[in-house]
């Protein structure tokens, strides 16, 4: 067994894990944060994605002892004081989610999108930058809009 | 690139979710013609099991869409409607491989069109025209 220490949304944890766990077991099975999904476990659909030292991380590419003693954000850590955040808030508003299997994800993207591009995100960078995360239903379009709105928003 | 798709779905209770299934019914239907494709080997085995190998299309495979309707009530149920999730995923594949099959000058083009079908299908085209000359 391998002990990691690390920040979850602000708050120290600590687990006994096999060392070949992966962030994202550590995140759903062991801090039950099922906010975090799994969509096809070979990195490819970025439903997984969380920040990792401010970083946008499939989490399912890292193992948890990587992690230790770094920040990790996942999509519960984003709304504060009983408000959601304004790029959760733009999806909600622009209908940037279907079934919301890959919204955990987009979201975790496009914050850190917003946070290394600025507020002015133009269609094209928006498309380019979601490479890495896959969504069946809407075809992309409220997505981008939303992603678009929020970073204005967060201003 | 502009994409535009207008169809026919009744009464609309709700535009916003109408048009997003819309929305997401044309990027399947772009997928099915240009990336996606189950692909078996000789012995039945499915070969493009993961995403590793299965192309699902990206946001940068796609342009944002231009959607609008008319309204003829659906004369067979209460409320006068009719299905919409599908819709979008009926015309695109037709409207993407006619695109292609009006460029290359003949229908032998296979889906999903990859790049490398495109290009026999070209192949194709230049055998054709020598052919006829």
């Amino acid at each position: 067994m391998a002990s990691v220490t690390l920040t979850v949304n602000g708050r120290t944890v600590s687990a006994d894990v096999d060392p070949r766990t992966l962030l994202v077991q550590l995140l759903r099975e062991h801090l039950h944060l099922t906010g975090t999904h799994v969509g096809c476990d070979t990195s490819q659909c970025g439903a997984c994605v969380v920040h990792v030292n401010g970083r946008a991380v499939k989490s399912c590419t890292l193992l948890a002892v990587q992690a230790d003693g770094a920040k990790v954000v996942t999509i519960e850590g984003l709304a504060a004081n009983g408000k959601l955040h304004p790029m959760q808030e733009a999806f909600r508003e622009n209908h940037g989610l279907q079934c919301g299997f890959c919204t955990p994800g987009m979201i975790m993207t496009a914050v850190e999108l917003v946070n290394r591009k600025g507020n002015n995100l133009d269609e094209h960078t928006i498309r380019e930058e979601l490479e890495g995360n896959l969504c069946r239903c809407t075809g992309y379009h409220n997505i981008v809009k939303a992603i678009a709105a929020g970073a204005k928003a967060m201003r | 690139m502009k994409w535009t798709a207008i169809d026919d779905f009744g009464i609309v209770i709700n535009p916003m979710i109408v048009e997003g299934q819309v929305h997401g019914g044309i990027a399947q239907g772009v997928g099915q013609a240009l990336l996606e494709g189950a692909v078996y080997d000789k012995h039945g085995q499915l070969v493009t099991g993961s995403y590793m190998d299965y192309c699902m299309p990206r946001a940068d495979n796609l342009p944002s869409f231009n959607v609008d309707y008319v309204v003829t009530k659906c004369p067979s149920n209460p409320l006068g409607i009719k299905g919409c999730g599908e819709a979008g995923a009926i015309a695109a594949p037709v409207a993407v491989v006619n695109a292609i099959t009006n460029a290359v000058g003949h229908e032998d083009v296979p889906m999903p069109a990859t790049p490398q079908a495109v290009w026999a299908a070209v192949q194709k085209s230049a055998k054709l025209r020598k052919a006829a000359e």
